[in-house]
């Protein structure tokens, strides 16, 4: 059986306003966790909000998991404000994480957002592992998890659209740019659909084939329910629904078929 | 006290009132990671075209206060792939297999009941009240002639136990269950999703890429308890009841509401050993008022 259960939780941190970074207990029945997968989690006691909320680790170690989540309504809202040494109900870990080959020599991760929090457990993960990593990372305003970014990248890029202290633009232009300049042995990121949607140009244009860990509305969590679809290619001429939560959420950027914004 | 949970819904005999609903639990595979599927009395599978399809293209899912709206458009692999891969799988468990199935025209159903009479199930599902797809579903069940036509084609086709399931979209339901039995169904589910519609007041777009969809989940309880108590009171036929059923006093209450056995459905996706402990509760219940069996349970209300 797969683990559903309770977890204790040993820290929350608030990382600004509406973002928290939640530490629990590892269950000791969840022997491999892969960077980029996620555990669906109950964010209530009283019923309401009724469906579990899916959220990716961004840091996986032997006793921990950590998640990191931003507030966007009432089940973030409880899950973020849930007491240090109380329980959350998970299940997991679900899904198809990143693809980790094991001769990656250098790589390239993209995070966009709160996007940014698997990426940074795959960094961390990386970097362990002595694959010498860079990293574009890309904010509305202030950034997350910035020093362990800086820490763990051979080169790191930090942006923000609208906060003048940081680089201005997007994730897509200083992607096209280190495409440009190196050659990377796999690419990660993750991000809003839109930001995935242009780096899968910039990425088809070079014939590069991206990682991308796509995010949605579950319920499930497990594949049974099918509202989670990714529209994929199948073969040349058709095209499929898989399941975000159960074929991805990670895919391949040459699969993907975006909708058009 | 040992209790008799055994339900017999009118030809097809459960080992206990509680099972799966369609579209929530695809052929069972993703949940036996989580629980022991032979808890189950039977599975009602995700709904089977005769042809493969691809499900409704975009945003499939708007969650909603204590419920949720779903617009999946009966993305299955097709009944030939169900016969082939997932019988078989679902055979390995001591439940009963009900096939849900819907179609485009009224031929289709009976050719896809046909293809299923010959097949390994246990009971045909009729679903008559898909609100997810263009022509077919809704306007089937809620058209009383529609519905008098479609059922006795399809009874005529299959000598299979024959569920028939009920949309709630309705003016008046038990007209509706009346031409059921009439038409010779052994049993009736109820209630599909109501539906619904959100709206995403930042974009002024539908949140669903269809529009709308079928809200189900603890929101639509009160509506399945009360409807089931209606068709109670006017078929003699047993009622598959199910609509937001959370907990084993959920399943009590539709039970006494007039349901036979009970389907659980949104329910899964919140907690996926519900249909355990919807066992126990049910259970204890009989323990606790002194029941002798769950079918004295069903319609005894004060």
């Amino acid at each position: 059986m797969k683990f559903s259960g309770r977890v204790k939780i040993i820290e929350t941190i608030q990382l600004q306003d509406d973002i928290f970074k939640i530490t629990v207990e590892r269950p000791v029945e969840v022997e491999t966790i892969i960077p980029g997968q996620f555990f669906n989690i109950l964010a209530t006691t009283s019923g309401l909000p009724l469906l579990r909320r899916p959220i990716s680790v961004s840091q996986i170690t032997d006793e921990t998991l950590e998640f990191t989540i931003k507030v966007l309504g009432k089940g973030t809202e409880w899950l973020a404000h849930k007491a240090v040494g109380s329980y959350l109900e998970i299940m997991g870990p679900l899904g198809n994480g990143f693809e980790i080959d094991g001769n990656l020599k250098k790589v390239l991760l993209l995070g966009g957002g709160i996007g940014v929090a698997p990426i940074k457990g795959l960094l961390e993960y990386l970097s362990q592992n002595d694959v010498e990593c860079d990293s574009v990372i890309g904010f509305r305003d202030l950034p997350i998890f910035s020093e362990e970014f800086i820490r763990n990248s051979m080169h790191n890029e930090i942006i923000s659209e609208k906060n003048s202290a940081y680089k201005q633009g997007y994730v897509t232009g200083y992607f096209e740019q280190l495409v440009k300049e190196s050659s990377y042995d796999a690419i990660f990121a993750c991000g809003p659909e839109a930001m995935l949607r242009s780096i899968t140009k910039v990425a088809d244009k070079f014939g590069l084939k991206l990682q991308l860990l796509m995010e949605e509305k579950m319920a499930c969590g497990i594949g049974a329910c099918l509202v989670c679809t990714c529209k994929v290619k199948d073969g040349d001429f058709d095209y499929k629904h898989v399941r975000k939560c159960k074929e991805g959420p990670m895919f391949y950027s040459n699969e993907v078929i975006f909708d058009e914004a | 006290m040992k209790h008799n949970l055994k339900v017999d819904l009118n030809g097809l005999e459960l080992k206990n009132p509680i099972t799966v609903a369609s579209g929530t639990y695809g052929f069972g595979r993703e949940y036996a990671e989580y629980m022991d599927l032979n808890i189950l009395s039977a599975i009602s599978v995700k709904g089977l075209t005769l042809e493969p399809r691809k499900g409704n293209e975009g945003k499939r899912i708007a969650e909603t206060p204590m419920g949720m709206i779903n617009s999946v458009g009966l993305q299955n692999p097709g009944v030939y792939e169900f016969i082939r891969q997932e019988i078989p799988f679902l055979r390995q468990y001591d439940l009963k297999i009900i096939a849900n199935i819907n179609g485009n025209t009224i031929d289709e159903y009976c050719e896809i009941a046909r293809i299923l009479d010959q097949a390994d199930v246990d009971s045909i599902e009729l679903n008559i009240s898909c609100p997810n797809v263009k022509n077919g579903g809704l306007a089937f069940g809620t058209n009383p002639k529609v519905v008098k036509e479609v059922v006795s084609k399809v009874r005529k086709a299959t000598s299979k136990h024959l569920i028939v399931k009920l949309s709630p979209n309705v003016t008046d339901i038990k007209e509706i269950a009346r031409i059921v039995e009439e038409q010779g169904a052994n049993c009736i589910s109820m209630i599909n999703t109501v539906t619904g519609m959100a709206i995403d007041i930042h974009s002024r777009r539908p949140v669903l890429k269809r529009g709308s969809g079928g809200l189900s989940g603890p929101a639509i309880k009160p509506i399945a308890i009360k409807l089931i108590h209606d068709v109670y009171q006017t078929v003699k036929i047993p009622i598959l009841g199910m609509g937001g059923i959370m907990s084993g006093g959920d399943a009590v209450e539709f039970m006494l509401a007039g349901a036979s056995a009970i389907a659980i459905g949104t329910g899964n996706f919140v907690n996926p050993t519900l249909p355990k402990m919807a066992l126990e509760g049910v259970t204890q219940y009989l323990e606790d008022y002194a029941y002798e069996s769950t079918q004295h349970l069903v319609g005894d209300l004060r």
